[in-house]
């Protein structure tokens, strides 16, 4: 019998017909006992897809090529018929949108599918927290899953799959909702996984996390296994990686800061936002903004960070979909002109822009076609006729959107090109201030470096831009001053070129955090 | 109007379905006569489809349309047998009631965020019983003969003859300056000339178009204008399609939702007078499951019940396919509870034909 690690799987010449589109080209993976292999590649290179064979989604027959489990000696071809065989052979998936029942209690995720017909709450109830205190994870097994943050949520589904002693574990971008302290709690987890002997694929567009975590990199283009990597330096292989990815390398994924003008595009005087029930999730705060700057906003999750937009916005306002009940105060002046906060279409008028953080939730009408996404917020801008609007085809070419014509659905898009639609749709308005939220969210690192060269393009003439980034590097990259944020407050301002990345990054860490 | 591939599969069904007719009831179905009744019994279901379609256009439901259509009934009743109005304040005595009632359902549903079917199946229950508290449960007759024109009456040949001939003429013009491949517009340009010289046969050979129906007609272009070619009706969609992304783009989502509620409510209104002029008189009981049938046709034609996509003209068609299923099996003497089972697997198969379609056009790839 060899030595060294065992293998748990392999997968083999992998593919994969939509109809009009292959998928999955031929694609092999291999993971072996206590190793983490990091999946790479751009939205639509088919990690998803993989990942989907693997977990049963896609039935055994619906694909070319083989499942294998165990290793040589041992070996089973799988054959999944849906997700529970994939689960009852050791295979578990954390989704990026977790699967998790609001409604439901931590205790009964760790147990759904073997539920009895009456339910006797107790035992159940203290055999989960005994686990869930086993593994260490501070969870309580009578929460609700709603009353719990993202961060926590994802702890339940960990706890889910370990629970059924999954032995390979698919993490699916686990990081992009996460606050900082709790992408490295994540991490320690992830090493104890891989300590119990357990294999990881890791699916990321970070490469922060493939060097903190990842034994070897694998990277998918266009449905193929490119190039596989194992360990070495990030200066080494950080270039190499990316020139899988996309096919070309990318120089200067920040490019260079353009001067801000002095003319204040936007003044923020004593902004404060109270929830209905009393919470006031803002406190006083203030800022302003030049034109052809871009002003950073960094912070955890919950600090406030993204309600500053949608506050400024009139987001809150009584007609919109929270409804009434919210308080605000503060003044705010767009160019010198005060602007009392109103409804979206009064700031849009105003001048202002607002790409939202969550862009299937309040970005993109997803069913629809890239045209009517495209002009919709010009149209309520300009109260002009829908005709009038032809001319924002034009932002398709120009941000070079990938798709098959204008009436294509934006749900067939990849997350980057829905993005530039999201984007394009703010930029027909002709903003003078344009609010960013996440821009780069589930965004491919190709359409990362254009979005970026965009926001740089759009400051350098005259546009005002407020950036909020839970990526630091990002943040400090493009910002000329970054605001920290902490609950609701602003606890330091920091200029972009005051010192290195790595230690302006620790400054607002420490700034955010206390 | 937008011609798509799935209305014009709509209307290829719609009429394959009249040939099988008019070979099942020896001709008796495509006689002019027959036709004209026909369009009049789709007007009124058709007219509440155009309403309904842009209720369900923005994921809403309007349960109360049946009981609607009975108290404005009974208003325009009361104000031709109780108060002597003329009979176009009777009319818009039907109208301003039925607005009054959908602008109250819209504005529970936007202000207090009363889910849509709550209110208007509470709305459903309180309208009918207004009904029978203002007839005093009995029927309001008989209403004069100038309001039953309303239902009764016809645009004679001769102006019918040139409406089809200046319809006819839009469509062509519309048609040659499109740019859709001469193969599509051919097709069109047959189908337009097929339909305006069928409607101008049977409406020119027997009494002239029915008033419901030049409504109807009206009605059906204008909400599909609206809808396709206006701001309204791209806000419409949009807020169908994901309300906070709509809010953020500037949309008015509240007015809108109020405006389209109300909007039905009108039409509602406007239905109720055609009926009661119909049959000369109101009764507290007309209209029921008016809401099914108008309903019904909407998902018939291809609008999603959570809002976002459809259009007019699929409604439309949805209306015509279920009056064309009533109007022949009555000719064929089917009885009346096998027609109800017959009437319900049809409207549930031709959804399920439609969301498999759909689910086959639709790339699952991401």
């Amino acid at each position: 019998m060899e030595s060294g690690p065992r293998r748990l799987l392999a997968m083999r010449s992998i593919t994969k017909d939509f109809p009009g589109a292959r998928a999955l080209d031929g694609v092999d993976l291999d993971l072996f006992e206590g190793e983490v292999v990091a999946l790479m590649g751009e939205n639509g290179a088919g990690k998803s897809t993989l990942m989907k064979i693997l977990s049963g989604v896609w039935s055994s027959g619906s694909f070319g090529g083989d499942v294998v489990l165990g290793d040589a000696e041992t070996s089973v071809t799988a054959s999944f018929q849906d997700t529970r065989d994939a689960h009852a052979a050791g295979i578990a998936m954390i989704h990026q949108e977790l699967a998790l029942f609001p409604e439901l209690t931590v205790a009964e995720h760790l147990v759904l599918d073997r539920l009895p017909a009456v339910i006797a709450w107790k035992p159940i109830l203290e055999e989960a927290q005994r686990f869930l205190d086993g593994l260490g994870f501070d969870l309580r097994a009578d929460a609700l899953v709603k009353t719990l943050s993202i961060g926590s949520r994802q702890l339940v589904e960990i706890a889910r799959a370990l629970h059924r002693d999954a032995r390979v574990i698919v993490f699916d971008e686990p990081t992009s909702a996460l606050s900082e302290a709790e992408v490295g709690r994540l991490y320690g987890i992830i090493r104890r996984l891989k300590g119990e002997g357990r294999g990881i694929l890791y699916i990321t567009h970070r490469m922060d996390e493939v060097f903190e975590l990842a034994d070897r990199v694998l990277v998918l283009r266009d449905g193929r296994s490119v190039e596989g990597f194992a360990r070495a330096s990030r200066a080494e292989l950080e270039p190499r990686i990316v020139r899988a990815m996309v096919g070309r390398e990318i120089k200067d994924v920040y490019p260079a800061r353009g001067h801000a003008r002095t003319t204040v595009a936007l003044e923020v005087q004593g902004l404060s936002m109270t929830r209905p029930g009393g919470r006031k999730r803002l406190h006083g705060v203030s800022f302003e903004v030049c034109a052809g700057e871009v002003l950073g906003i960094a912070g955890l999750l919950g600090s406030g960070r993204s309600e500053i937009l949608e506050t400024l916005f009139g987001y809150f306002h009584p007609d919109g979909p929270r409804g009434p009940g919210y308080l605000i105060e503060g003044s705010v002046k767009v160019g010198g002109i005060p602007l009392g906060i109103g409804r979206p279409v009064d700031s849009l008028r105003a001048g202002l822009a607002f790409l939202s953080e969550d862009r299937k939730g309040s970005g993109l009408m997803l069913g629809q076609s890239i045209l009517s996404n495209l002009g919709l917020a010009a149209l309520a801008k300009s109260g002009g006729s829908p005709a009038s609007l032809s001319g924002s085809v034009d932002w398709i070419p120009k941000l070079r959107i990938k798709c098959v014509n204008p009436m294509q659905s934006v749900s067939e898009l990849s997350g980057g090109n829905q993005q530039k639609v999201v984007l394009a749709k703010w930029l027909e308005t002709r903003p003078s201030v344009l609010f960013l939220d996440e821009p780069t969210r589930g965004v491919d690192i190709g359409a990362k470096a254009e979005i970026y060269q965009w926001i740089r393009k759009l400051a350098s003439e005259g546009l005002a831009i407020v950036l909020v980034s839970s990526e630091l590097p990002e943040l400090i990259g493009l910002s000329h001053r970054v605001l920290v944020l902490r609950e609701g407050r602003i606890s330091r301002e920091i200029k972009a070129d005051a010192d290195t990345p790595a230690a302006l990054q620790e400054q607002i860490m420490e700034a955010a955090s206390l | 109007m937008n011609f798509s591939t799935r209305t014009f599969r709509s209307l290829i069904v719609v009429l394959g379905l009249a040939v099988l007719l008019h070979f099942m009831t020896g001709g008796t179905f495509t006689e002019a006569r027959n036709l004209t009744n026909l369009t009049r019994q789709v007007a009124i279901n058709g007219i509440l489809a155009i309403g309904m379609t842009y209720v369900i256009l923005i994921g809403g439901i309007d349960l109360s349309v049946g009981s609607v259509v009975a108290l404005c009934g009974i208003s325009a009743g009361l104000a031709q047998v109780s108060l002597g109005w003329g009979a176009m304040a009777s009319v818009l005595a039907a109208v301003v009631t039925g607005l009054c009632v959908g602008a109250f359902n819209g504005w529970m549903i936007t202000r207090y965020r009363i889910a849509p079917f709550i209110i208007t199946l509470g709305m459903m229950v309180i309208a009918r019983g207004a009904a029978l508290i203002f007839s005093g449960g009995a029927a309001v007759a008989p209403t004069g003969d100038a309001f039953n024109e309303l239902g009764q009456g016809y645009l004679a040949a001769t102006p019918t003859l040139v409406l089809c001939g200046l319809l006819f003429a839009f469509l062509l013009m519309r048609v040659l300056r499109g740019n859709e491949p001469w193969s599509r517009r051919s097709l069109a340009i047959l189908g337009g000339a097929a339909l305006a010289g069928g409607a101008a046969h049977v409406f020119g050979s027997y009494n002239g178009l029915p008033y419901p129906v030049l409504l109807f007609a009206l009605l059906a272009m204008g909400g599909a204008f609206v809808l396709e070619r206006t701001r309204l009706g791209r806000f419409t969609l949009a807020l169908g399609g994901n309300a906070e992304a709509a809010w953020l783009a500037g949309v008015p989502i509240r007015r809108l939702t109020l405006g389209i509620y109300a909007a039905m409510g009108m039409l509602s209104g406007l239905c109720g007078a055609i009926l009661t002029a119909r049959l000369n008189g109101a009764l507290p009981t007309a209209g029921e499951l008016f809401e099914l049938d108008a309903v019904a046709a909407v998902v018939i034609g291809g609008t999603s019940l959570q809002g976002g996509s459809g259009s007019v003209s699929g409604s439309v068609l949805g209306a015509f396919l279920i009056g064309t299923l009533n109007n022949g099996m009555s000719l064929m003497a089917i009885p009346e509870f096998y027609q109800k089972v017959i009437k319900g697997v049809i409207i549930v198969l031709a959804v399920w034909i439609d969301t498999r379609q759909k689910a086959h056009v639709a790339s699952p790839t991401k």
